[in-house]
Parts: C-alpha cells; structure tokens; sequence
C-alpha cells in the first residue's frame, strides 16, 4: 500500500479487519466444473440433425446434463467408515450381527452407513470417515452409523443416538457438511467442532468441548458454546445450561488430539 | 499487477469461441475473481456461487469487451456488480435472518479453532459491518480502495486501469476513505 493521508483511527482499523480475512484458494473440483461449463458453454455449435428441432436437442441435452450433475454431485464421498478399534471384550451387535470386538475384520466390513450398532457396556468402537469425521461409540451405547455426505451436494450426514454416549471431532474434510446428532429429545447440528452426545434415561446432554454446537428440541434452538453442556430433559423440566464437566472435558480433549493425528489429510 | 497480462490474442479468440483461449482466461482471472467474491460472503460455498454467476456474465458479454483495452476494469465491475446484486438480494437477507451455521464457521475460520466462540462472533459481526460500508460505497471509490488497500495495487496503477490520472486515483481513494467512514459511523462501528 502506498502514499494516501492520514485515516481516521476507525476506518483504519475497519480496513485492517477486513483485511486479515485471507480467502483461501476455491476447491479443485468446483474449479474444475466451472471450467468446463465456461469453455464448453462457447463450444463450436455441431450441425443439428435434420427433422429434430434444436430446442429439443438442447432441452434433451440441458436435462442429460443435469440429471447427470445432480448424481454425481450427490453421491456420498468416496470414502467409507473404518474401524479404528475396538476395545474390551464381549460382541457388539452391527445390524443383525453379533461380532465379537477383538474380530477387527469382520467389524470393518460390517460399518455401513445408517446400519445400528449396539456396543456392550464392557467394550468401546472408535469409527472414522477418513479425514472427517472420529467417533468415539462408547460402552452401552444404541447409534446409527451417520451417512456418508455428499461430494459436492446434500453434504447433511444423520445418525440416530438411542442410548449411550458418543463422541465426536471433525477434521479438514469435513468442511461444508453438517452432522446431525438425533435422539428423542433433541437434535444436535454439528458444522465443526467436538463434543459429545450423552443420552440417559430421561434427557440428552450436548458437551461441547470446541466450535460450537446448534441444539434444536421441539421448543426451542439454542447455541451450546465451547466450555458448556445442555442437559435438555424428556418432557416437561427447562433445558439447562451448565459449565462441562472436568471428566468429560479430559475425554474429549484427548479424542480431539487423536483426531488431530487421524484425520490429517 | 494481477489483473492485466492476458494476451489480447487471446481475448480475441476467447471471443471467438476458441476452447483453448477461452480456458485460458478462465485460468488467468478465477483466483483473482473467487479472492473478490469470497471477501463478500460469509462461506466458500457462496463464494463458489457468486464466481459461477460471475463467469456467466462474462461468458454471456465477452462480444463486448473490447480487446484493445485492458480488460481488468470491466471485470472488476462485472463481478462487483454481482457481489452488490447479491448482498441486496432476498437469499442475502433471509440467510441473515435464520441461525447461521456458516457464520460461526466463518468465524472459525479467521482465527485458530480454540478461540472464545464469543469473541469470534464478535469478530464476525464486525467483519459484516465493514462489509456493509464497503460495498455501499460508489463503484469507483469502492474500486479505488478494493484494490489499493486489499489487491495491493499502487495508485499509479488504479489510475492506469480507470484510465484517470495519478493525482486523480490518489484523490479519489482518499474521497472513498472519507466516504467510508461516514458509511462505517452508519453501521454502528467505533
């Protein structure tokens, strides 16, 4: 920047501001897209077929390209959930299969999207989608494996907690999706961020360890903020917002470091 | 300076319909246009849309330009005319209204992700308001200080792109600054 006059100490400083947002560089495969629309949208016209009216040809050509766009840009990503480890003993029941947890192979093949698992409260299942997403299902929990998001489209990922605790933190890949925690009293939506999900008796309790976590219930939407949990019972008591508890601020600290090593692109 | 450089040839044969030049200026000016967008919306997504709808326009007018010229200021105009359209547009205004997921992204973004939440909100709002001001500003002082003080584009260089001269373009930014803090008194900032 070079020779202008003095600025008023707010203009500077709202200039400075606007000036630290550094946008990074736009995802390839948009750019790629993009690119072949522009370059092929001034394409040499080919000679139309006699007796087919243009405006059918390009209408047939305008849905071809569309439906095909649409499928690709909905297709989950390509990668698929692995198994991290499982720990303890006992079997853990994936859709309608019991597997015992130290049978690492056949707990692979079995994670499918929106299959529900039921871990035994004497063994624990850590789960990733590579560079996205680790969860953490603990002992004596009822969860749905979440959905795969979408590569480009529907980027929404869902998951059903029934009973139990999990744990989550995303990583670079998950920019642009959403997690949605469900359970019956209330739904969590995760952009980003770690926490847990803890589903007792009568109530469900979001832990947010970083980031922030958007809690809806049949009443209400509320922000749950870094530090914080909200308890929000089954029927009639308020929701109630507490500072998060040392243990659980420990377990998930220590799952946000793991996941900083395994989710690293 | 990163908006010049393509060759006019090619502009010619882009407006040609030439695939190869046509690439080639998508090449040349999408980072330099993306980096524009993406300064007036809260995501990389809308960020994503506003350069398709900004390349749309240019593909629809490339006939007009007229090659002989540097080619810089009418894209500046095209694509900031399209981030205004935006910002005034009703998606604008609802995507302001609901609970923005993307807002608190955002804020995540600027700084690192252990930040106090609050404070990154505060960041962001912030942000929005200089973002306001900025873009209520007229076209030419809003390029003036776009390019001066975010492009780095030297005001030899402004005077050389609006075709004015030097004294002119510095006279002009220090109008736009004065603009602009009247614009930022409106928006609440202190």
């Amino acid at each position: 920047m070079s020779g202008h006059g003095p600025r008023a100490v707010d203009t500077q400083r709202a200039l400075e501001q606007f000036a630290l947002v550094a946008p990074g560089a736009p995802n390839a495969l948009w750019r790629s897209s993009l690119r072949q629309q522009f370059v092929g949208a001034s394409a040499v016209r080919q000679p139309m077929r006699k007796g087919v009216s243009g405006v059918v040809v390009a209408a047939t050509a305008a849905l071809a390209a569309a439906a095909a766009l649409i499928v690709c840009a909905t297709l989950p990503s390509g990668s698929q959930w692995q198994l991290v480890a499982g720990s303890g003993h006992g079997q853990i029941r994936i859709g309608a299969r019991w597997i015992p947890v130290a049978d690492s192979v056949a707990l692979t093949s079995a994670l499918r999207t929106g299959v529900a698992v039921e871990v035994p409260a004497t063994a624990q299942l850590d789960i990733v989608l590579p560079g996205s997403v680790l969860m953490q299902i603990t002992g004596g929990t009822g969860v749905t494996i979440p959905s795969r998001p979408g590569r480009w489209l529907n980027r929404d990922m869902q998951t059903a907690l029934s009973h139990g605790e999990v744990r989550i933190t995303t990583g670079p890949g998950f920019h642009g999706a959403r997690l949605v925690v469900n359970t019956h009293e209330a739904r969590a939506m995760v952009t980003g961020t770690t926490l847990a999900v803890l589903r007792g008796a009568d109530s469900t309790c979001v832990c947010v360890f970083d980031g922030q976590v958007v809690v809806a219930t049949g009443a209400s939407i509320d922000t749950v903020r870094a530090g914080t949990r909200r308890t929000m019972p089954r029927a009639g008591a308020p929701a109630r917002l507490e500072a998060i508890r040392s243990m659980e601020t420990m377990k998930l600290f220590m799952l946000r470091e793991r996941g900083g090593e395994l989710l690293r692109h | 300076m990163p908006w010049t450089g393509l060759d006019p040839a090619d502009l010619r044969r882009a407006q040609a319909g030439d695939a190869d030049a046509l690439g080639r200026f998508f090449d040349h000016y999408l980072d330099q246009l993306y980096r524009l967008a993406r300064r007036f919306v809260d995501s990389a997504e809308s960020a994503q849309d506003l350069t398709q709808e900004i390349f749309l326009k240019l593909r629809r007018n490339l006939g007009r330009l007229n090659v002989e010229h540097d080619p810089a200021p009418w894209l500046f105009t095209v694509a900031i005319n399209v981030c205004r359209d935006h910002r005034r547009s009703a998606a604008w205004h609802r995507s302001k209204r609901s609970i923005s997921l993307s807002d608190g992204a955002q804020a995540l973004e600027l700084t690192d992700e252990a930040a106090d939440p609050q404070r990154l909100f505060a960041a962001a709002e912030e942000r929005r308001r200089v973002q306001d001001a900025i873009l209520k500003l007229p076209a030419d002082q809003f390029m003036s200080v776009v390019l001066h003080d975010f492009e780095g584009f030297s005001h030899e260089q402004i005077a050389q792109l609006a075709g004015i001269e030097h004294a002119a373009a510095r006279k002009r930014h220090s109008r736009a600054l004065r603009t602009l803090e009247r614009l930022l008194g409106e928006e609440g900032w202190s």
